[in-house]
């Protein structure tokens, strides 16, 4: 559909007056304004064009109502009496108080859920990286090789193309790494750091508050100074914003560096929600300065995200073209590389672009979700106010047949409609400033630094909810207004028995779609309760009550020779093994069901055709399966003595013995680790646990001994020995007298990580059943509505029915054979809604299919029985008829 | 109806720089939208919407009319109006000017000077 087409459509809007002098020049100029965006980038795009026909469209609804121009007879949209009939309006909702407070709650609800979702989809899609300048000359480089889609960047192909791309200004790497800080004070932090080359605030163009950014020098590798710029947030809260910050010597993974500047405090990376708490030379990452020559030599491996500014007039296309000319000159300056890699350039958003659009996809679902809750809320206002309306037509007839403008009486309707919706717009802004904090990646996952989104319910979202209400009050305020004063003077006027007959069709379908949005969400919901419920009663393989977790990284405390890891590491259990509260302890590169494992591929060496088993892999200690209670089915776990002098040992659990030996005797088969030379024994069996998450089947794990391949990336593990909810601060102290300035992770009690495996679920059915037990509540306010108006408009041929003998069980079954052939169309809607939507979802469905008969039969019985209630009071009142009052009534 | 242009004070902003554009030539809308863009360097856009109901209440105050001026045949349309500044277009405008004029001055005098 083109823009005129759009454009011509919209036209309808306006007044025949309006159209017969404008109406062509109008369409041309919608098209030549649409034309005009065309070259926006795609995400702007669909906003504009969408604020250009909005404008246009509610142009065209002023202009109809005010009379269009010239057209004088029906009264000025605009002219005096706007506020007598605003106060009208709000005399009349207040008169009404249960229809206004129903209303505007469900609609303070539904704007409400709008907003927070507008707020998320705008952090994350919308808005330009905060404290950057310049938006549109940065981009993100992205250097992609064959088989790796990370797009990240070696060290020589950034050198090269930073010093021979003219079109760009600056470029610079950027590496986030976890870090220590240790200040006068004893106590450490874990923080993030982006690791950064020296052009980085440069490319952003980011002027620091105080201080210089990093010079040239620490571009070379191995020469590189122990520098750091703070950002904002950590000088004030671990500096207290002290003024001689610059020149101070701060403690950063156990090595001095010197404070030479302090970032803005508008500028919070370039990332989105990983906000640095340091900047670092690159040159200073941590792996890279353990092992210069595969980080700095080789062009195999890429290992750090680039960015890049565009020199002023330079086009992305430009650079891109650039760009394939210096990957050319590499491929041909490395003739044997049979993988040469290629270059990409976009414009750089806070969220990097592949992952925006997977992120696009769910936002439209969560924001499609909201609208369809808000559209069913607002339908169900204007079904109400179209119930009023309707009950008024001889009244407006009336009024407008004694001379009053139409045009007035339509203002009069839209502005009770605008009375119901604005209430609901503040109430509802309120209520998103409330439950924007809610959605706080810290409040629900474990991570390993702090996350801040950066969410804000603020101008933009303003505005957001401000035309959406507004939007809304005229939509739904027009539908049922034009509806009345549309109709044929004459035959309004003489007719009782048929007003609103038009009106009552729309109803009927705003009665569908609420029930159909009810159906969808309440089966969603129904389908999630019932996977949790599955999810809960998996035996997990092992006991996760009273087990505690931590992270430290010994790469951040100095330790990272294998050596002195090993020491610290037994020093470290020995100390918490003597601690009489500590039942038993471990320390592992993983434990069971967190969300995150690492896997490797294992190879046999009995096998000839070079198999590999592609298997979890954990690192750990002694004492592993003791303190998590993992049964040892055959042979051992990992003890003390599997030390780095004797020869290595794995223990595999059930489905990896069962894949790999089928036959049994898994016991004294040897394993390789990928391309290692070393062979491992197999030397025990274990039961199987979740790797990652509840709702994973069981799938090949194998642990190695933790003192015979040193890792520095560590839990540490300890099981309670009483039950006592000061556990965890215990744990913390027991570990910090190993060593007081440990960078300690957050202490987690093991079954709060296992639960986060449900996690997603449990959002589907908190979403999913608020909303939907919302929208239930709506529908059957809906059908209760127009059903009652029905009987009430039915109450002479009721009572004429009775008169004639009709059966009071009769009259009660034709009512609610009514009210249940209202919503079955939009049941029906809603349920093929719901089956395509959980084939999508389908993954995170637990120990049941889709299709399962406990939540459909739940969710359709429970809405029927709504709808059952709902018809239940105009239906006795139905049957209450006394067929002489009946008669009598007109 | 008395003639007296303040009556129509202190007018829109998208109306007066409607007047303004019209001041030098006959327009059509486009070209309306057009001329009040290069005025403000791009900062005012009007949407088709907002500039033809504005040019509707403007020809119903008798500020501007239909004009009889058409372009050579070669360029015109015969779906374009073009439209002219009536005298009391003329006179709202310069109304206009006057008021904000003062406005400015008043300005400049309590040191607000750009």
């Amino acid at each position: 559909m083109t823009g005129a087409w759009w454009a011509r459509t919209l036209l309808r809007l306006y007044s025949p007056s309006f159209r017969r002098r404008y109406g062509a020049e109008a369409v041309e100029v919608v098209a030549a304004d649409l034309e005009a965006i065309r070259g926006a980038s795609p995400w702007i795009r669909p906003l504009r064009t969408l604020a250009v026909l909005a404008a246009f469209g509610a142009h065209g609804v002023v202009d109809r109502v005010s009379g269009g121009v010239g057209g004088g007879a029906l009264g000025g949209w605009a002219g005096p009496g706007w506020r007598h009939d605003l106060r009208s309006a709000v005399r009349g909702v207040v008169r009404r108080p249960v229809f206004a407070v129903v209303a505007v709650v469900s609609l303070a609800v539904g704007i409400a859920a709008n907003t927070t979702a507008f707020a998320l989809v705008d952090a994350l899609m919308l808005q330009e990286i905060a404290g950057a300048t310049g938006h549109d000359r940065i981009v993100e480089l992205s250097l992609t090789r064959r088989g790796s889609d990370a797009g990240q960047w070696d060290w020589p192909t950034f050198t090269e193309t930073r010093d021979a791309t003219p079109s760009l200004a600056a470029m610079a790497l950027a590496q986030p790494g976890a870090v220590s800080l240790v200040d006068d004070a004893a106590a450490s932090d874990r923080l993030m750091a982006l690791y950064v080359t020296s052009a980085y605030f440069e490319t952003l163009g980011v002027a620091l508050a105080r201080g210089r950014s990093f010079d040239d020098a620490v571009d070379v590798p191995g020469r590189e100074a122990a520098v750091v710029v703070l950002s904002h947030g950590v000088w004030q809260t671990r500096f207290a914003g002290d003024p001689d910050i610059l020149g101070r010597t701060v403690r950063i993974n156990r090595e001095p560096h010197t404070v030479v500047g302090v970032a803005p405090p508008a500028f919070r990376g370039h990332q989105f929600g990983a906000q640095p708490a340091l900047y670092l030379p690159l040159t200073r990452y941590p792996p890279a300065r353990a092992d210069p020559q595969r980080f700095f030599g080789t062009r195999s491996t890429g290992w750090a995200n680039a960015l890049g500014r565009l020199t002023p007039g330079a086009t992305v296309e430009g650079l891109q073209a650039a760009l394939g000319a210096v990957t050319e000159r590499v491929a041909r300056a490395a003739p044997d590389d049979p993988d040469p890699p290629v270059a990409r350039a976009a414009p750089a958003r806070p969220v990097p672009a592949e992952a925006r659009a997977p992120m696009a996809a769910a936002f439209a679902l969560l924001t499609g979700l909201m609208l369809l809750v808000l559209a069913a809320t607002a339908a169900n206002v204007a079904g109400m106010l179209l119930a009023r309306a309707a009950e008024r037509t001889r009244e407006m007839a009336l009024r407008l047949a004694l001379g009053s403008g139409r045009g007035r009486l339509v203002r009069h309707l839209v502005a009770e409609a605008f009375v119901v919706f604005a209430l609901g717009g503040v109430l509802g802004f309120r209520a998103a400033s409330w439950a924007v904090p809610w959605v706080d990646v810290d409040r629900w996952v474990p991570t390993p630094f702090p996350v801040d989104l950066g969410l804000a319910v603020d101008t933009r979202a303003f505005a957001f909810t401000f035309l959406l209400t507004m939007g809304g009050g005229l939509l739904f305020g027009l539908l049922p207004a034009l509806q009345v004063v549309r109709g044929d003077l004459a035959s309004n006027l003489r007719d009782t028995a048929a007003p609103g007959h038009r009106s009552g069709r729309l109803r009927t379908f705003f009665v569908g779609a609420q029930v159909g949005v009810a159906a969808l969400l309440l089966v969603s919901a129904g389908l999630f309760v019932r996977s949790l419920a599955a999810g809960a009663a998996v035996e997990p393989g092992f006991e996760p009550a009273g087990v505690y977790t931590t992270r430290i990284d010994l790469a951040l405390e100095g330790r990272d020779d294998p050596a002195e890891a090993a020491v610290f590491v037994s020093t470290l259990l020995r100390g918490l093994r003597s601690d009489p509260a500590i039942e038993a302890a471990t320390v592992a590169t993983d434990v069971p069901l967190d969300g995150g494992s690492s896997s490797a591929p294992f190879r046999f060496d009995d096998a000839d055709d070079g198999a590999v088993l592609q298997s979890h892999w954990a690192q750990v200690s002694d004492g592993y399966f003791e303190t998590l209670d993992i049964p040892v089915v055959l042979g051992r776990g990992v003890t003390e003595l599997d030390g780095p002098e004797n020869r290595r040992v794995a223990v595999v659990n059930e489905t990896f013995a069962r894949t790999a030996w089928p036959e049994g005797g898994a016991l004294g088969h040897t394993l390789r680790l990928g391309l290692e030379p070393h062979p491992y024994e197999v030397v025990g069996v274990v039961g199987d646990t979740g790797a990652d998450l509840v709702t994973d089947a069981p799938s090949p794990q194998v642990f190695t001994a933790l003192a015979q391949a040193p890792a520095v990336n560590l839990h540490v593990v300890a099981r309670a020995r009483t039950d006592d909810p000061a556990f965890a601060a215990r744990f913390r102290e027991a570990v910090l007298d190993v060593d007081p300035a440990l960078a300690l992770g957050p202490v987690r009690a093991l079954d709060d990580l296992t639960d986060l495996g449900l996690l997603p679920q449990r959002i589907v059915v908190a979403l999913a059943g608020g909303l939907g037990l919302l929208a239930l509540f709506l529908a059957a306010l809906g059908v209760y509505g127009v059903v009652a108006h029905g009987v009430a408009r039915r109450t002479r041929e009721i009572g004429v029915r009775m008169a004639l003998g009709a059966r009071r069980r009769r009259v009660v079954m034709g009512v609610l054979g009514q009210g249940i052939r209202l919503v079955l169309p939009g049941l029906a809607a809603g349920a093929l809604l719901a089956l395509a939507l959980t084939g999508v979802l389908r993954s995170l469905l637990v120990g049941i299919g889709p299709a399962d008969p406990v939540a459909w039969g739940g969710a359709v019985g429970l809405l029927l029985g709504v709808v059952v209630v709902a018809c239940i009071l105009p239906a006795r009142r139905a049957s209450a008829v006394a067929p002489a009052d009946a008669l009598r009534s007109e | 109806m008395s003639d007296d242009p303040s009556r129509f004070l202190p007018l829109k902003p998208a109306h007066y720089l409607i007047l303004l554009s019209l001041a030098e030539a006959d327009l059509h809308g486009y070209g309306i939208k057009k001329e009040v863009e290069r005025r403000t360097d791009g900062r005012v856009r009007l949407g088709a919407g907002s500039l033809y109901r504005s040019l509707g209440q403007l020809e119903e105050w008798g500020l501007v009319a239909e004009s009889t001026w058409r372009p050579p045949e070669t360029l015109d349309d015969d779906r374009r109006r073009y439209l002219a500044l009536t005298t009391r277009g003329r006179a709202v405008a310069a109304a206009e000017t006057e008021r904000l004029a003062r406005l400015v001055a008043g300005a400049r005098a309590s040191g607000l000077t750009p």
